[in-house]
């Protein structure tokens, strides 16, 4: 595809994202301050722009939703209807499935339309069908003064027939005679379409001869019309509309069909750009039989159709209705194409197109649309006819080839297609469908069949179609097929309700196991998850048997959280930022342009200056590459913001469905933090926030017993402190069972120190630490504490706890801002360098040999009140116990030695030299290192020598 | 009595589509190249209605028009302009000299015809 494309594409989806996090956060603004009319309106142009854009994207589905989504929208903004929480819940259901499809369609897979989330959001829309009754004698009583009264009673009948009445003036100028543009062409023109025509030729306006001038424009004529053409018709039967003026006097049908303007310019817009990519589309398919083709024009007259719905075109509908079917037919393969195929598909298209531009301000009938609807459904029926035999070989072919074991869910669901199908025959029995229907029901049931492989079934069905191949040659015929649907609808009847039997009569058959059956009635799961789980079916056997989209639409339809955990790669930066870039870019040149200069004086002998001016470029580097680093680091910042107003709708759920009241508020959300530690963050905190939902903030009862005010609060804040962001999740709830935990503690044999201390609190990240029963009622789902913990932990933060019964508690993150860049100790060892992260560095010291102390095989020494454990880096590093360097403890040399902390224990560290301290840029362990675990990463010096960044807390470890 | 309509346009080409086209509809067509070459051939011919391109070498659409307009002679015959979208300015030019009619290019032919049948019926 067209790499220009690609882009725009791929920054569209950043786009749809952006919006429908900012809808998200709007509706939940918009659910507690219902009157705020401009956040409605902002939801309203978000779902709008979505609709459009997805449109010209070639993204009906999405779009389709998204139309759905904004009528409703467009009632609750013009204040239709008042928001409810039902309705919020609905459009964030809405939202959430439009975020699904737009993931699918990034990967490019696609979503199909969820059709109850449709029908959910319709069932806040009043219904569209309301008729009103035409109330044509109103009508012609207010415009009486427009008629004159002499035709007044030859006019009404007209009205009462539906015809459109317009009053048409001439507005020539005396120039245009004079020119020789005569009128009496439009007027002829206009008495040929009309049904009834009277001029009124207001004779008192011409003058007498005498005064009569030969040029001049004395026929200011009324003329009254009954016609079928619209007002736009009518104005195009001139060469320039302004010369005359068209007066609706009545207008049965499009005060009947009113449309709205807005509506209708949206619609034609964006149905004209789907229709105008529908040619090229057409025609591919017809050069190349390209499937994809196909589907694409059955998603375009798909989308239309729904929209025509929307706006109330409805004289198009059955032309869309039918046009649907064929493509639809042709996709399934039920039709094969022919070489009238792509004719009558561009004839279609081009009526349809047609008739869009045609309609203005009301609904017409074009005669044309008419003529290609009947068409297309004989056309249709007639195909179908002829094809019952090839597919008839078809099934003999296809249900030689393998047959895979199938799970009852699936085959239930094919049951609830076969009892679909069953409708029609039974209609057909009692002579309320014509055999075309019957026909391509029969062709559904086979198809269903093929992957249900009932026997009993193929041979009812063979014999229908056997039927069908000399159906009117033989009158017999009607009464064996009828007898033949008795038996397809008897057994169809045998198996609704009761899907045990399905399975009984499968391991009858021997195509199932009753071990298979039972397996699949455990897995009560959805069918896509069987599908996807199970593996017992594979994909091309689907194919055969159903429409592939419809099924994988299925599996997909288990519960994705793709929003939440969705990971993407791209990330948007304030222009602000790339500016800076621009202009460091820039200075960098400069400088280098510099040296260039510097070293012709070099060559001119001219060291001294040339010297000094070398050391000055030095530093206006050194600044440049500072700002650069510092630049880079913050490119990659992005404020918690977002972050932060994901949780608006967790908090809003949670609360909902427990029927508490709470509150999130946030603080400090223009903090910045490293995407990539945003991202990583975003899970844990998810945990953390529902927690404190779920066990923190007590029920409103509870609360008001407290004396608490009803509505429970959740701070989420956020602070910079050095180069750490401190992350404070903070409830007002009941706070944690500090008792419970210190016995449970002391239970499990974990050493704590007291019950007051605050680091007890730390036990409840412990893996296998069961909160459960002590601190709450309700147990925690997903991921433990243990794992928030250890995410926290790979991301270099840590979490404190502080808690006070029925005052709250308060969960405080400490992360690292940015990832990559750390300052590092360098330390000396043998030839070696090493870095040491300074965030382990507790301090340095030098000591003399003659203060350390032995202590069983290795040596300690005091420091500040502690005995510390003391090594060699080298020994510690040097894996031969043989070669161990032993410590000269009569040395008069001091020592030097690094004190670090770990989590829990303090160590120090003997090397050979401390060097400066450094930032660092570090990079990851090459994948043929990484199982040396005292590395943390590695990192080129100045001097292209490479440093190894050793991991304290392993190091310590061993 | 057929209409004669004069054609004006200095593309061959294009005379030669619009002459087929009205010919087809039963007008009688004279061509011309440019206005000169147009002003020429109109004397002493009773023509019922114009089709002038506007851009022309010798003489070009405006003026033709001007000149057109300026004789009694053969002021009342209708002028359809045929312009481009980029011609705007011409067009209004065309129209203040007496021109009302235009059709922009390019066209089909059927709604040549749609538009002479408008003009002079």
């Amino acid at each position: 595809m067209d790499k220009n494309f690609e882009f725009y594409r791929n920054q569209f989806f950043h786009e749809m994202r952006d919006i429908l996090e900012h809808v998200n956060q709007d509706l939940l603004v918009a659910e507690t301050d219902v009157e705020n009319v401009e956040l409605l309106n902002s939801i309203f142009r978000g779902i709008h722009t979505i609709k459009g854009s997805a449109g010209s994207f070639e993204l009906p589905e999405i779009s389709e939703l998204a139309h759905h989504l904004e009528s409703l929208l467009s009632l609750l903004r013009d204040k239709k209807l008042t928001l409810n929480s039902d309705m919020v819940d609905v459009i964030l259901d809405t939202v959430d499935s439009l975020f699904e499809m737009l993931n699918s369609r990034e990967k490019n897979e696609i979503q199909s339309l969820n059709q109850e989330l449709v029908q959910r959001i319709k069932k806040f829309l009043p219904s569209t069908t309301k008729v009103e009754t035409v109330k044509t004698t109103v009508k012609s009583k207010k415009s009486d003064s427009l008629i004159p009264d002499s035709i007044q009673s030859e006019l009404e009948p007209f009205i009462n027939s539906h015809k459109n009445v317009y009053q048409v003036q001439l507005k020539y100028t005396d120039d245009d005679i004079s020119n020789g543009y005569d009128p009496l062409v439009f007027l002829k023109n206009l008495k040929k379409v009309s049904d009834y025509y009277y001029a009124n030729p207001a004779m008192d306006k011409i003058p007498d001869i005498y005064n009569f001038e030969l040029y001049k424009f004395y026929l200011r004529t009324e003329i009254y019309i009954a016609t079928n053409l619209s007002k736009e018709e009518i104005l195009d039967l001139t060469f320039d509309p302004e010369l005359i003026s068209v007066q609706v006097i009545a207008d049965v049908e499009s005060s009947q069909n009113k449309l709205s303007p807005e509506l209708l310019d949206e619609f034609k817009t964006n149905s004209l750009e789907l229709l105008e990519s529908l040619e090229s589309l057409i025609i591919e398919y017809e050069k190349k039989n390209s499937i994809e083709a196909l589907n694409k024009i059955f998603r375009i007259i798909h989308t239309i159709k729904g929209d025509i719905d929307y706006v109330g075109i409805v004289f198009i509908k059955p032309l869309l209705i039918e046009f649907e079917n064929l493509l639809d037919y042709l996709r399934k393969g039920n039709i094969i194409k022919d070489k009238k195929t792509a004719d009558i598909i561009l004839r279609a298209s081009d009526e349809i197109k047609h008739y869009v531009l045609s309609i203005s301000d009301k609904v017409k009938e074009s005669k044309n649309v008419l003529a290609i609807t009947d068409e297309i459904k004989s056309y249709i029926a007639l195909k179908l006819k002829k094809q019952i035999s090839p597919i008839k070989l078809n099934t003999g072919s296809d249900s030689i080839s393998g047959n895979p074991k199938l799970s009852t869910s699936i085959l239930n669901n094919f049951v609830q297609k076969l009892i679909q199908y069953k409708e029609t025959l039974v209609f057909y029995k009692e002579n309320k469908v014509d055999i075309n229907e019957l026909v391509d029901s029969i062709q559904k049931i086979i198809k269903v069949n093929e992957f249900l492989k009932i026997s009993e079934l193929d041979s009812v069905l063979s014999k229908c179609q056997e039927i069908f191949i000399d159906f009117e040659q033989n009158p017999e015929n009607e009464i064996l097929l009828k007898k033949c649907i008795q038996k397809v609808i008897d057994f169809i009847s045998g198996l609704e309700g009761n899907s045990k039997k399905l399975g009984e009569i499968l391991i009858e058959e021997k195509k199932l196991s009753p071990d298979d059956i039972n397996h699949a009635l455990q897995l009560q799961k959805l069918l896509g998850e069987i599908l996807v789980d199970s593996g017992k079916v594979n994909e091309e056997d689907i194919e055969h048997a159903l429409d592939r989209q419809e099924l994988m639409s299925i599996a997909k339809n288990k519960k994705s959280e793709i929003t939440k955990n969705f990971d993407s790669n791209t990330m948007r930066v304030d222009e602000k930022k790339i500016d800076l870039f621009s202009n460091l870019a820039g200075e960098l040149i400069i400088a280098r342009n510099t040296y260039e200069y510097l070293l012709t004086l070099w060559d001119n002998k001219n060291y001294e200056e040339s010297l000094k001016l070398f050391k000055d470029n030095f530093h206006v580097f050194s600044r440049i590459s500072s700002e650069i680093q510092t630049a880079v680091t913050n490119l990659r910042m992005t404020p918690v913001k977002g972050l932060f107003q994901k949780f608006y709708r967790t908090v809003r759920d949670v609360s909902h469905r427990q029927k508490k009241t709470i509150e999130l508020l946030t603080k400090g959300e223009e903090t910045e933090i490293d995407k990539k530690v945003s991202d990583a963050l975003s899970d844990p905190l998810l945990h953390m926030i529902r927690n404190s939902c779920d066990h923190g903030i007590e029920s409103i009862e509870e609360r008001i017993q407290k004396g608490k005010p009803e509505k429970g609060t959740i701070t989420l804040e956020a602070a910079q402190r050095g180069s750490n962001v401190i992350i404070t999740i903070r409830d007002d709830g009941k706070g944690l069972n500090r008792k419970a935990i210190y016995d449970k503690a002391i239970q499990q044999g974990i050493k704590v120190n007291s019950i007051e201390d605050d680091s007890l609190f730390q036990c409840i990240f412990l893996p296998g630490f069961s909160t459960a029963k002590v601190i709450t009622d309700v147990s925690g789902r997903g991921v433990g504490l243990d794992v928030v913990m250890t995410s926290i932990k790979e991301l270099g933060g840590n979490i404190e706890i502080h808690s006070q019964e029925d005052i709250g508690t308060e969960f405080v993150l400490t992360l690292p801002m940015s990832m990559g860049i750390t300052n590092a100790l360098m330390v000396k060892v043998g030839d070696s360098r090493y870095a040491i992260p300074l965030e382990n560095v507790l301090e340095t010291v030098k000591i003399r040999p003659q203060k350390l102390k032995r202590i069983i095989d290795g040596y300690g020494f005091y420091f500040r009140g502690e005995v510390l454990p003391l090594e060699t880096l080298e020994n510690i590093l040097n894996t031969h116990k043989e070669n161990r360097k032993q410590i000269d403890l009569e040395d008069t040399n001091e020592l030097s030695v690094v004190v670090l902390k770990s989590k829990n224990e303090k160590f120090a560290f003997i090397v050979d030299a401390l060097l400066k301290n450094m930032e660092l840029a570090i990079k990851t362990v090459p994948d043929t290192f990484s199982h040396l675990r005292y590395i943390d990463g590695v990192s080129i010096l100045g001097d292209g020598m490479v440093v190894l960044v050793l991991n304290i807390e392993e190091l310590i470890g061993e | 009595m057929p209409k004669k309509l004069l054609i004006v346009d200095d593309a061959e080409s294009m005379r030669g589509l619009i002459s087929i086209t009205l010919k087809s509809n039963g007008y009688e067509v004279i061509e011309a190249s440019n206005g000169r070459d147009a002003l020429t051939k109109m004397s002493g011919q009773k023509i019922d209605m114009i089709i002038s391109d506007l851009n022309m070498p010798i003489m070009d659409g405006i003026e033709f028009i001007i000149q057109v307009k300026a004789n009694a002679a053969t002021k009342m015959i209708p002028i359809v302009m045929l312009t481009t979208e980029s011609d705007q300015e011409k067009k209004e030019k065309g129209k203040q000299a007496g021109a009302k009619a235009w059709m922009v290019k390019p066209f089909k032919p059927e709604m040549l015809v749609d538009v002479v049948k408008k003009v002079i019926g």
